[in-house]
């Protein structure tokens, strides 16, 4: 069959509509006043907050960037159709790299504890000493900002290869994408690692646990899926772009995903608990005491609940996951559950000698809600601007047809 | 046992859904079955056939396992011979849940297996008339004589009409 004789269906475009754009940014806005209120009623509280929504969103772009690789390795069709949703979402990742500076240089001490050491309770300073070498200002910013400009690279390679295949259609341009997402794997996995121990972990510079990497990584990986599977739901609805492109396999296939990811984060949490519970040392368990003592408990159970129990029976059925809205809940539920996550590794740090209780304030979503709504702003105007499916690809063919 | 019925030849995977489609709009067909080479995918949906029962045994295959480990753990552990191992409580279950992870896999999937071969038939069932093409490049659908309303006839006619290239009936003595 000669190219000639497909006819295969393009995207419609997309515009942004512009109610939406001022919903967006109109949220953004009350997330902002909401993170002034937190700096203005409890500053400490505040910077910890901040680091929340940060990392949440940063994670969703981040994420993206890794579904779109393992797409190119694995040589996937699947998910040809709304890889310019993935191309899309990783565009906030210049934005996370240029916040990243005032977030480290102004919040200092008041994120990382132990980048203020004169503040430090001196029993705390001795934890310290040994680990100088890697938890210093300038290492810590170089490794981070390093990953973060290596992954904008890339994602930006990926994008202008994908669109230049547009116009040229040209199978060459998949075949070095391919490459470069290999190359982005090796650069991954020490990458996303490191940067969960700088950002998260070592926010109790106390503590260790070499689990904890992989842990931050599911996380990411599953809250990008999640964002990915509501902004292809949204597509694909009527009169959307996506619609008849986007099948009822497509939507099953990322359903199938976000259901192994919720037992793979499950596997991974218990995992690191088991071998600390096990080994039972006070300086390893003492994280998990500071999130069990002082009313921490239910919120830990809650946690397990919310991001395994709930939705490992609700993503189970068939059904749930081939119909838009039942999948687009429980994707909506995910994104909710890996914000507990994140409020549940970073809280109760305020006080490295424990003694802080699982309160919750109006204004802790603050930030969260305000990067969250630039991000949708973000993705929906880079979709806007280009062809929304990418239809010269070799595999669209394939896509299209994709059978269960 | 040899069994009866018709056997239509289709020219090629697509062919072979659209007529499945088409025949299952005239009739309610509850007997019968495809002969591919591959898998064909969606083929299972074009005919109509009700999804498997087997989720339900694996399930019993699983809760079985589980509940096999939780007691033998706690039986060897904690009653029949209790150690008192790192200051852990006897019934320390975070230790276990491993072991419970993998004995509800391992019955899950002997269960998957065993189920699987007890509902085709496997392996004595071997008498389904058997043309040596379907595991090369013939593709078709076989209407046995146990199908209700059985009518060779018309069930000749429908395949015809739905683009059978071929129609073989298979009586006593054939395959």
């Amino acid at each position: 069959m000669s190219h000639g004789e497909i006819h295969l269906p393009e995207g419609r475009p997309f515009a942004y509509p512009s109610k939406q754009k001022t919903l967006h940014l109109a949220l953004a806005g009350i997330g902002l006043a909401l993170c002034a209120g937190g700096f203005a009623s409890d500053p400490a509280r505040a910077w910890k907050t901040v680091l929340i929504g940060y990392m949440f969103v940063t994670y969703l772009g981040l994420g993206a960037a890794f579904i779109q690789a393992i797409q190119y390795v694995a040589n996937a069709a699947w998910g040809v159709g709304f890889r310019r949703v993935t191309e899309a979402m990783t565009a906030i990742l210049p934005i996370s790299f240029v916040l990243y500076l005032p977030l480290v240089l102004l919040g200092k001490g008041r994120v990382w504890a132990w980048m203020d050491e004169a503040t430090l309770p001196h029993p705390l300073h001795h934890f310290l000493e040994s680990k100088h070498w890697y938890l210093n200002l300038k290492g810590f910013m170089i490794r981070d900002l390093v990953f973060l400009g290596l992954v904008i690279a890339i994602t930006r390679l990926w994008r202008r290869w994908s669109l230049a295949q547009d116009r040229d259609g040209d199978e060459i341009h998949t075949v070095h994408n391919t490459r470069l997402a290999a190359a982005f794997l090796v650069l991954w996995a020490p990458g996303i690692s490191i940067l969960g121990f700088d950002m998260l972990m070592s926010l109790d510079f106390k503590w260790f646990s070499s689990m904890f990497g992989v842990y931050t990584f599911v996380g990411c990986f599953q809250s990008a899926l999640a964002m990915l599977t509501l902004f292809t739901l949204w597509h694909r609805r009527k009169g959307g772009s996506f619609e008849g492109i986007v099948g009822e396999n497509n939507i099953h296939d990322l359903g199938k995903m976000l259901f192994g990811f919720t037992v793979f984060w499950a596997y991974i949490g218990f995992g690191q608990m088991l071998i600390i519970w096990y080994a039972d040392l006070p300086e390893e368990t003492v994280w998990f005491r500071d999130r069990w003592d002082n009313g921490w408990a239910a919120v830990s159970l809650a946690l397990i609940v919310a991001h395994f129990v709930v939705p490992f029976f609700y993503l189970m059925r068939r059904k749930v996951k081939r119909n838009p809205t039942l999948l687009g809940l429980g994707a909506l539920w995910l994104l909710g559950a890996q914000l507990f996550d994140l409020y549940w590794m970073t809280i109760p740090t305020l006080n490295l000698e424990g003694g802080i209780g699982p309160q919750m304030s109006v204004f802790d979503l603050g930030p969260a809600l305000a990067y969250f709504c630039l991000y949708l702003f973000v993705v929906q105007t880079t979709i806007s601007r280009h062809k929304t499916v990418p239809s010269q690809d070799p595999r669209y063919d394939e896509f299209i047809h994709l059978h269960q | 046992m040899t069994e009866q019925g018709i056997l239509g030849y289709f020219d090629g995977p697509k062919a072979i859904i659209l007529a499945a489609r088409q025949m299952k709009k005239k009739n309610a067909f509850r007997k019968w079955d495809a002969f591919v080479p591959f898998p064909v995918h969606t083929l299972d949906e074009a005919m109509g056939i009700p999804a498997s029962r087997l989720p339900w045994i694996v399930l019993l295959g699983g809760l079985s396992g589980l509940s096999f480990a939780i007691w033998f753990l706690s039986w060897t552990s904690a009653v029949n011979f209790p150690i008192w191992v790192g200051g852990k409580p006897m019934l320390s279950w975070p230790a276990w849940v491993p072991i419970f992870f993998e004995l509800t896999v391992l019955l899950s999937a002997f269960a998957n297996l065993g189920g699987m071969l007890l509902f085709c038939g496997l392996p004595f069932q071997v008498d389904k008339p058997l043309d040596l093409g379907f595991t090369d490049d013939k593709f078709a659908l076989w209407i046995p004589e146990s199908e209700p309303g059985f009518d060779a006839i018309r069930f000749e006619t429908m395949l015809r009409e739905a683009g059978a290239i071929e129609i073989r009936v298979v009586g006593k003595g054939d395959a």
